[in-house]
């Protein structure tokens, strides 16, 4: 089977079982909403302050999220023991992150997709912005590509529910950085060459993650 | 200046975390070199009973 | 073979020993009073020579990664497992002086700056990845899954360095493009103790790595003679 075509085929296995059941879908849009709200009654939001806050909210809920997400990926192979499947698939094994990440990518853009309207309406931010979407992509992609590898890294231990953000978050700081500070000036109004700088930092950031997690994968996953 | 006990606390603490970790260490090392010692002795026995 | 290791080792403590107190008289003898601060000025000897053992602590964790994943020789594994356990010592005995220092200094135990905060959470990874090697099944699933956290954790140190470009800090700049921003007889406290926390790094990570090969040594033996008797 060349690499692609078993690439597709898991990411489509990915996406129909999460069409059939949503259960990682509406618990990662659930709990983005919990924190955008818990945050706002912790931090009394006013009007003058939206703005500065907003950004930060946006993005500790998308992490909070994605921590959500990235644990289920591994979780529910393991429960019906299809890491094994998974193995035997005739695909190299960065295939398997390959498809992995982009699921994870996917199902994340999704939840942050239905979140935005209703982060846009309950803070009165303008989100409907090309712009700002395309900083949630490169952000999103850089979150799950590192995200993707230590949740496999943490996917055999007791305590993989904790050590998944332990051994992220810190890794991510870069792309946390960039993504609210680029959200901040984008939500200020402010042009391209102003926050071209975090736009950079996010892309490079991507690849050298994708880059490394692919190369790092199989030392991981083998058992 | 009342400043110094910031002083001799931040020097203290360095010294007594190194020493601790040293002092683990060094248990550990004796605790498995009589480990060994003890393992050695029951092979040599094993190999005489040969 | 073993002695001529235990005379190595005895000699590097003898060194680390004298470089020690010679970093000590440098530090509270040679070293002038500054200004502003006073005598409490002095922690930053010990704590810039210990952030500096962390960060070189985590490197070798990184290349000891890569060497046991180029060549499987567990030994490399347990360099890198020894260095990420004295790298975390050290970075905490950093955060901690500093927090010292900040109380009479800034007035304030604690401060979300860039350079403390980045500081905590590359702390906090660590810990995680030292976590993860007890919990984690077979030796050679340790070692390798040990070996990817630590190569991509280095990624923290210089996350650590770039705070200061990245985000507005309060913390003291000393180590500017234009040169050093301290005084010569300072400096010269600061090398000599940088000087004896890398003798001390040294000896520390040398001991530890020994602690874990006999433990692995004693395994072996074990297996051998189990698997012997059930012969």
């Amino acid at each position: 089977m060349s690499y692609w075509r078993g690439v597709m085929a898991m990411v489509a296995k990915d996406v129909l079982a999460e069409l059939r059941s949503k259960e990682a879908l509406s618990a990662m849009l659930l709990f983005a909403l919990m924190v955008a709200v818990t945050f706002n009654l912790a931090l009394e939001l006013r009007v003058d302050n939206v703005l500065q806050i907003a950004p930060g909210l946006m993005w500790v809920a998308f992490a909070f999220a994605g921590v959500l997400g990235l644990n289920r990926s591994f979780a529910a192979e393991q429960e019906c023991a299809c890491i094994e499947g998974l193995m035997l698939t005739p695909v190299d094994r960065s295939a398997v992150y390959i498809a992995k990440c982009i699921s994870n990518t996917l199902f994340m853009l999704a939840a942050e997709a239905l979140f935005l309207p209703v982060f846009s309406a309950l803070f009165r931010v303008p989100v409907w912005s090309p712009a700002l979407w395309f900083i949630v992509l490169l952000g999103t992609v850089g979150f799950a590509s590192a995200g993707t590898l230590f949740a496999a890294v943490a996917m055999n231990s007791r305590a993989r529910e904790i050590l998944l953000p332990l051994l992220l978050l810190p890794i991510v700081v870069p792309v946390l950085t960039a993504a609210t500070r680029s959200t901040a000036q984008i939500l200020d109004g402010q042009s391209l060459a102003q926050y071209a700088p975090w736009l950079r930092l996010l892309l490079a950031f991507d690849i050298i993650s994708v880059v490394i997690a692919v190369l790092s994968f199989e030392y991981v996953i083998e058992e | 200046m009342n400043n110094l006990v910031y002083l001799v606390a931040a020097y203290a603490f360095a010294w007594l975390a190194i020493l601790a970790y040293l002092y683990s260490i060094a248990r550990r090392q004796r605790r498995l070199e009589h480990e060994l010692k003890v393992l050695q002795r029951t092979l040599d026995r094993e190999k005489a009973e040969r | 073979m073993a002695q001529r290791h235990n005379d190595l080792l005895q000699t590097l403590v003898a060194l680390t020993a004298v470089l020690v107190v010679i970093s000590l008289y440098t530090v509270f003898v040679v070293a002038p009073t500054e200004q502003t601060m006073g005598h409490v000025q002095r922690i930053f000897y010990y704590h810039v020579a210990s952030a500096w053992v962390g960060f070189l602590a985590f490197l070798v964790a990184c290349v000891g990664g890569l060497l046991f994943l180029a060549n499987r020789s567990l030994l490399w594994d347990t360099v890198s497992a020894a260095s990420v356990e004295i790298g975390l010592l050290f970075s905490v005995i950093a955060l901690v002086q500093g927090s010292l220092w900040a109380r009479p200094v800034w007035n304030t135990w604690w401060t979300w700056d860039p350079r403390l905060t980045t500081t905590l959470v590359m702390c906090l990874y660590y810990s995680a990845t030292m976590m993860l090697r007890q919990l984690g099944g077979s030796e050679e699933r340790s070692a390798r899954v040990g070996a990817v956290l630590s190569i991509v954790g280095f990624v923290n140190v210089p996350i650590v360095f770039l705070a200061i470009r990245m985000w507005r800090t309060i913390h003291p700049v000393v180590f500017t493009t234009a040169g050093f921003a301290v005084a010569p007889r300072m400096l010269l406290a600061l090398l000599a103790s940088l000087l004896a926390f890398t003798a001390l790094y040294a000896c520390l990570l040398w001991m530890r790595i020994r602690v874990t090969q006999l433990a692995r040594d004693i395994s072996r033996l074990r297996h051998g003679l189990t698997s012997r008797r059930t012969l």
